[in-house]
């Protein structure tokens, strides 16, 4: 195991002038972390990941492990995978299907010499670890996916190497399968602590398995922080929106308060020098309300476009001068009830509804008790 | 679980990396051994293809182009090169007919009749010169088994020979395009395995008849397929040896390939004139490696398209695999029985008599120390070529797969490679004459010049079939080998070699069937005491031993039948479309 450390990490498929796919890329890991690189496809993860496992080569920056140089753009350093320290669990498993199970899981310690590991039974105990222990006589194909994917785990992570790489290995998976390799691999990172790097776009499992979120964008990180930093206080605009901050409004200053066109002016909890806001709500913090209920917060009149029944919840889409807004409210109560056409007023939690200043994208500061900055 | 994994947080496992820092450096250094590897592999592969190539150009220009003045001054020499492009243009035409009609048939075949698809494949995988020398016993104008029996017929009963004359320019053209046919097949069933069966289907359901279809949807979208077929076959055309050599000896009927020949073989020996007839084909096959490479071919290699035989569906028809075995009983068994029948006959006449049949002939081929000699030779220089080209292929795939790194010798090995695709056999074959029978590497009479010009031939094939067995595997599973901790050679022995297993075993039988049976460049680098299966057949044909020239031709067919069997048992029975 070992701290990680990634500086000015770039990283162009084409000549000097085509897109950097990872940008001058920072990002510091602790010993033991386990950090979830979450982004939308194409942002450039996989290409993080393999340049970190030495399977790509990285334009220019430099890549620590442990302290240890394993690139280094400018010294010209750049250790060859086999020689770097990881475990690496592919997408498609790559288990090699001509192996048994207990070959698979041995391989790393074999050819890395590790022969204590090999005499001291680190390969049985790895197999029970991932609940496999009754497998290792067996071929790759003759194992469920799920069995795979814990097969690929314990390959992974056998030789203890300085760093266990992840690319959205739960995602082959059928949906009650992933969430319990997913409590699994939670469980066991708890328990053996392995520095690693988890790639995946799917941000429950990114909350789930952090203890670091970064969110990328195309080939930048957008905001590392824990998880319930980055659901909470997002950032960026962008990051609010990933993290299921699906409303967008915009607001201008008035005289009276905060006002969206068509709706009252509101105080909000901002301290801000800027004359408009992006406000970013959840939909579950959208109420919808009838014409003469009281006003708790910001409102805005709507019409209900259509409702989507889920169970415990409804899910309402609305339209909103022009607008398309999405609540989600608890069956049951009056909101529920709302049926496509009908004449609606949204009303937006303002003290949970994010705000950021449209010209950066940034979160704007919080202000401690609602005040209008007129 | 057990608790004692819980309780070593494996903080402080042993490490047994350490003192193994990595030094500044080191991608200087690991890289520096890569290139090397590449650059070696490039020299070889150059040293291979290239030299000879360079060879004959150096001696046709040597003493003031005095081989290009002699070759100019070649008697007849217009009618030379109007009847190799008449053979070229002639044998591509019957080739595209009959290899797109089969491809069509092929597309429509009824699913239990799904094993005629390989039929018409099967003339690449039968020794040429046996195929030859069957159509000759057919319809040789005298004895020829198919016009005596032509000549019953009422309106040809008074004729003494004929009506056919197998030993004329237009019947070695349409010999020789039966051959060619193949490899139009493989190309069209590519073209057509991309076209969408919605299109068939249309067309079918909008009342065309299977013609109307054909001509006025099908025909017009291969149209890219069928331009590309049309120049692949014409450059195999230009390149055609065999039939023009056998049936045209006699009569004096040349073309370019074999007029080399003789300028290297008769009186007055010509090396720098043979060298300097070769150079149109040269040119011109080189200038289509050329386009194809930057051309619209990318990933697919020219002859070696990996056509399925048209797998969509479409509605099945009779016909198409009534036509596919009428081809395979013309194409293939019909010149087969003639073999045969003089194979078991004591002497070649008119008509056949059963009761007359014999072993003889095989009896005398196997007692002859010639004839064993040549089979022992052509296997020895076969298996022997089979176990250099593949890892060489292996290694060549290995390099071009590769993504990054090093665009220029990759791009010369990638060219290098395909050059045996382009330039005829004929011409690799005098260029290893020239090279090897002159100091510094004097091979000439030995097997190694017959095992090093077939290395060359088969590169293009090795490489491919590697190159494709490497693509449907994908990288993941040497990537995580690599991830694991195993240098780059346990990977390629532990997990890629076994891994591969299947499309190096159809590799091996594969090649190993095309090369025993190879004939242009083995006439050109044997010597008396050196011959395999092929040039012994072409010694007696010459002599006039036709039995023993059957029997021989039979051997031929049967080793490698035999090894067709084993490429189907390892490879798959799509095995022969992987070409
Ligand atoms: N080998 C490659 N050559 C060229 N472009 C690539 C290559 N690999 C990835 N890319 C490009 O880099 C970008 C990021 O890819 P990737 O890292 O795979 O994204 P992610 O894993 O986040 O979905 C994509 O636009 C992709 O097209
Ligand atoms: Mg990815």
């Amino acid at each position: 195991m070992a701290s990680v450390s990634i500086t000015s990490l770039t990283k162009r498929f084409g000549g000097p002038r085509s897109d950097a796919v990872i940008d001058d890329l920072q990002l510091e890991i602790p010993q033991g972390e386990l950090l979830v690189l979450l982004g939308a496809s194409g942002c450039g993860k996989t290409t993080t990941l393999r340049c970190l496992a030495g399977l790509e080569s990285p334009t220019s920056g430099r890549i620590e492990l442990g302290g240890n140089a394993v690139f280094d753009g400018e010294r010209r350093i750049e250790l060859p995978a086999e020689k770097r320290s990881i475990g690496m669990v592919f997408q498609s498993y790559a288990l090699w299907p001509h192996m048994t199970v207990r070959k698979n899981i041995a391989y790393p310690l074999k050819v890395r010499k590790i022969k204590d590991g090999l005499r001291d039974g680190w390969v049985e105990e790895v197999a029970d670890l991932v609940d496999c222990g009754h497998l290792l006589d067996r071929y790759p194909s003759q194992l469920s996916g799920g069995q795979q994917q814990r097969v690929a785990l314990a390959r992974g992570i056998v030789a203890r190497p300085d760093l266990v790489l992840f690319d959205e290995p739960l995602s082959n998976l059928d949906a009650k399968l992933r969430m319990q390799v997913r409590a699994d691999l939670h469980e066991l990172h708890e328990r053996i602590g392995f520095t690693s790097v988890f790639v995946t776009h799917d941000q429950d499992e990114a909350l789930a398995l952090a203890d670091r979120i970064a969110i990328m964008r195309s080939g930048r990180i957008e905001q590392c922080a824990a998880p319930d930093t980055v659901f909470e206080e997002p950032a960026t605009d962008y990051v609010a929106e990933f993290m299921g901050m699906s409303n967008r409004l915009s607001l201008t200053r008035g005289v009276d308060g905060w006002s969206a066109s068509g709706g009252a002016p509101v105080r909000l909890p901002v301290a801000a020098d800027v004359d408009e806001l992006t406000v970013r709500v959840r939909p579950e913090h959208l109420a919808i309300r009838g014409g003469q209920d009281v006003v708790h917060g910001h409102q805005v009149p709507a019409r209900v476009t259509g409702t989507v029944y889920g169970g415990s919840h409804v899910d309402v889409s609305l339209e909103a001068d022009g607008r398309r807004l999405q609540a989600r409210v608890e069956t049951g109560t009056p909101g529920s009830r709302a049926a496509a056409g009908d004449r609606v007023v949204v009303e937006i939690d303002v003290a949970r509804a994010r705000y950021f200043d449209p010209a950066t994208e940034r979160a704007v500061a919080h202000a401690p008790v609602p005040e209008v900055v007129a | 679980m057990s608790t004692a994994v819980a309780e070593r947080p494996s903080v402080e496992a042993p490490r047994p990396r350490d003192g193994q820092e990595p030094r500044a450096g080191s991608m200087v250094w690991s890289s520096a051994r890569r290139r090397f590897g590449v650059w070696a592999l490039l020299l070889v592969v150059a040293y291979l293809v290239g030299m000879p190539l360079v060879r004959l150009q150096g001696l046709a220009f040597e003493d003031g182009a005095g081989g290009y003045d002699r070759a100019l001054a070649t008697v007849g020499l217009g009618e030379l090169i109007w009847r190799t492009v008449y053979l070229a243009f002639g044998s591509m035409a019957v080739a595209m007919v009959l290899g797109t009609l089969l491809a069509y048939a092929a597309s429509r075949l009824p699913d239990r009749a799904g094993f005629l698809r390989s039929v018409p494949i099967v003339p690449i995988v039968l020794p040429a010169i046996a195929m030859v020398v069957g159509w000759a016993f057919l319809l040789s104008p005298g004895p020829g088994y198919l016009n005596a029996a032509l000549r019953q017929l009422p309106w040809w009963d008074h004729l003494e020979s004929g009506p056919v004359d197998v030993y004329s320019l237009p019947w070695i053209v349409i010999i020789t395009g039966f051959g060619l046919t193949s490899f139009i097949y493989l190309f069209v069933s590519a073209g057509m395995a991309n076209i969408s069966a919605d299109h068939l289907e249309a067309a079918h359901v909008a009342g065309s008849s299977g013609a109307g279809v054909f001509f006025k949807v099908v025909l017009p979208l291969l149209r890219p397929s069928l331009i590309y077929g049309a120049g692949v076959g014409l450059l195999l055309g230009l390149g055609q040896f065999t039939a023009p050599l056998l049936l045209g000896t006699n009569k004096g009927i040349r073309v370019l390939t074999t007029q080399m020949y003789f300028s290297t073989s008769q009186f007055p020996v010509d090396y720098a004139a043979a060298a300097a007839l070769g150079s149109p084909l040269l040119i011109f096959g080189v200038l289509i490696v050329i386009a194809q490479k930057i051309g619209i071919g990318d990933q697919t290699r020219f002859v070696t398209h990996g056509g399925k035989g048209a797998v969509r569906r479409q509605r099945p028809s009779r016909w198409a695999a009534v036509f596919i075995a009428v081809y395979g009983l013309v194409a293939v068994v019909l010149p087969m029985s003639g073999l045969l029948v003089v194979a078991l006959s004591p002497y070649w006449s008119s008509s056949i008599d059963p009761s007359s049949f014999t072993l003889a002939n095989f009896r005398t081929a196997l007692d002859s120390p010639n004839i064993v000699e040549s089979i022992v030779t052509s296997l020895v220089a076969s298996i022997t070529a089979v176990a250099i080209v593949l890892p060489l292929g292996y290694a060549i795939s290995t390099v071009l797969l590769r993504r990054r790194g090093m665009p220029i010798a990759r791009t010369l090995l990638d060219f290098l490679v395909a050059l045996p695709l382009g330039i005829p056999a004929v011409i690799f074959g005098a260029g290893f004459l020239l090279t090897y029978s002159e100091p510094p590497v004097v091979l000439y009479g030995t097997r190694w010049v017959i095992i090093l010009v077939y290395v060359t031939l088969m590169l293009p094939f090795a490489t491919r079939m590697m190159t494709n067995g490497m693509l449907a595997l994908g990288t993941s599973y040497q990537e995580a080998s690599w991830v694991s901790g195993a240098s780059r050679l346990r990977t390629h022995l532990v997990i890629m070699l076994p891994l591969l297993r299947g499309s190096i075993g159809g590799a091996v039988a594969l090649i190993f069937v095309l090369l025993t049976h190879e004939f242009s460049a083995s006439m050109l680098v044997r010597s008396p005491t050196t011959q395999v299966m092929g040039t012994v057949v072409y010694d007696f044909w010459s002599n006039g031993a036709y039995p023993t020239v059957a029997a021989v031709s039979i051997i031929m067919t049967a080793v490698t039948g035999a090894g067709v069997v084993a490429a189907m048992s390892i490879g798959g029975r799509d095995v022969l479309s992987k070409l």
